[in-house]
């Protein structure tokens, strides 16, 4: 603290006017890069001092197929029931809407057969994580590439996973729906703070 | 004076325009009983688009509600959108001049208890007064947390047909209110 007699929200954008790199109110939290297959990305011991959350990602999976599901645990609560998950997705003109208790689904990935070397992108955004008054949901889109030739296994993901928890979110748990995630999939988690 | 107009006189004193590329310019959670609206105004002009996120429920009495934006203060027709929308496995869309513009839908008196929906806007280009102002964005009402009733993901973009440059930003309801521990952020995005 650079102004300790100024005090409060003053002191905060001083130090970050002054703080020479800093990265303004995205702050990155963490930012992972596979060395090799997992069974899942693991963000724990989030700090409570930011606004918002965000995540964005760039993910395969292992699964013997063109595309898989990837999906969100808040605080390794593993129990379907603790969420809802309210989503729709598109491939080509077709849509397909799901609404149900289950471990949410935030977007569909590229897997073992998608065209090789593609990865998927992904973005998440969880507002208000902290509040320990009402239930969490985050929204997220994502899509598959599937072998790059036409609309075959290509899917866009648009939802909110819900966690049915006044808890806190401290912990963010990133797995396929089967197998693991891929070597270099890489999963970067940003603060945004106010 | 708020954090975002607190950041802009320090950014004309050390020199800008940020240390980078998102900054907070005002941060508003509602209160016991709930207001109509949330504006924020005296937006600084030195940023190169806004970015508002937060999570809302609206008082209206119904299964769910709208998440609107209206800028400067203008109630007119002046606001061209697209909205596209999907509850269950039927996908609809709105295409029409109104007096706001859409960003989705959200939970409302009649969700599940607790429920708040997730949503976003990025406008673009806010301070430039050659062109009419656009926004993109999106939200979704997660309805009973029952099967798909009141369950409505969507997102939206348009024109707000004015090029005045965008001073504050209004974040309404369609009826009623927000309810208490709504929240919304707005942030400065820098291009340059």
């Amino acid at each position: 603290m650079l102004f300790p007699v100024l005090g409060g929200a003053l002191d905060f954008r001083l130090d970050d006017r002054l703080a020479s790199g800093s990265a303004g109110n995205a702050v990155l939290i963490s930012d992972t890069t596979l060395g090799s297959d997992a069974a899942s990305v693991d963000f724990s011991s989030i700090p409570a001092t930011y606004a918002h959350l965000m995540v964005v990602w760039h993910v395969r999976g292992t699964k013997a197929a063109q595309y898989d599901s990837l999906h969100l645990r808040f605080n390794a609560d593993t129990t379907a029931a603790n969420y809802w998950d309210c989503r729709g997705y598109v491939n080509s003109t077709t849509y397909t809407g799901s609404n149900a208790n289950a471990i949410p689904t935030v977007g569909w990935i590229d897997a073992a057969t998608a065209y090789t070397t593609s990865w998927s992108a992904g973005t998440l955004i969880l507002p208000d994580y902290a509040n320990t008054t009402t239930h969490k949901a985050a929204m997220s889109w994502g899509t598959s590439n599937g072998p790059q030739s036409g609309t075959t296994s290509v899917y866009h993901h648009f939802g909110t996973a819900t966690w049915k928890s006044t808890s806190a979110v401290n912990q963010l748990t990133f797995v396929p729906g089967s197998n693991n995630i891929a070597q270099y999939s890489r999963f970067t988690l940003y603060g945004l703070s106010v | 004076m708020t954090l975002g107009q607190i950041d802009a006189k320090l950014a004309s004193f050390i020199g800008g325009p940020t240390s980078g590329g998102l900054t907070i310019i005002e941060d508003t959670t509602v209160g016991a009983g709930g207001v109509a609206s949330v504006t924020f105004s005296s937006i600084p002009q030195t940023y190169s688009h806004l970015y508002v996120v937060g999570s809302a429920r609206s008082t209206y009495n119904n299964v769910n509600g709208s998440v609107l934006l209206q800028f400067n203060g203008d109630t007119g027709s002046n606001y061209w959108q697209s909205l596209v929308y999907y509850n269950a496995s039927t996908v609809s869309a709105y295409n029409s001049m109104n007096t706001f513009g859409y960003v989705g839908f959200c939970t409302a008196l009649t969700s599940a208890a607790n429920a708040f929906s997730p949503f976003y806007a990025f406008i673009m280009d806010y301070t430039n007064t050659a062109t009419y102002k656009s926004w993109q964005g999106g939200a979704v009402a997660t309805g009973t947390q029952s099967g798909s009733t009141g369950a409505y993901p969507g997102w939206a973009g348009g024109s707000w047909q004015n090029t005045a440059a965008i001073t504050s930003v209004t974040v309404l309801p369609s009826a009623t209110g927000w309810a208490q521990y709504s929240r919304f952020t707005l942030y400065g995005l820098s291009g340059v």
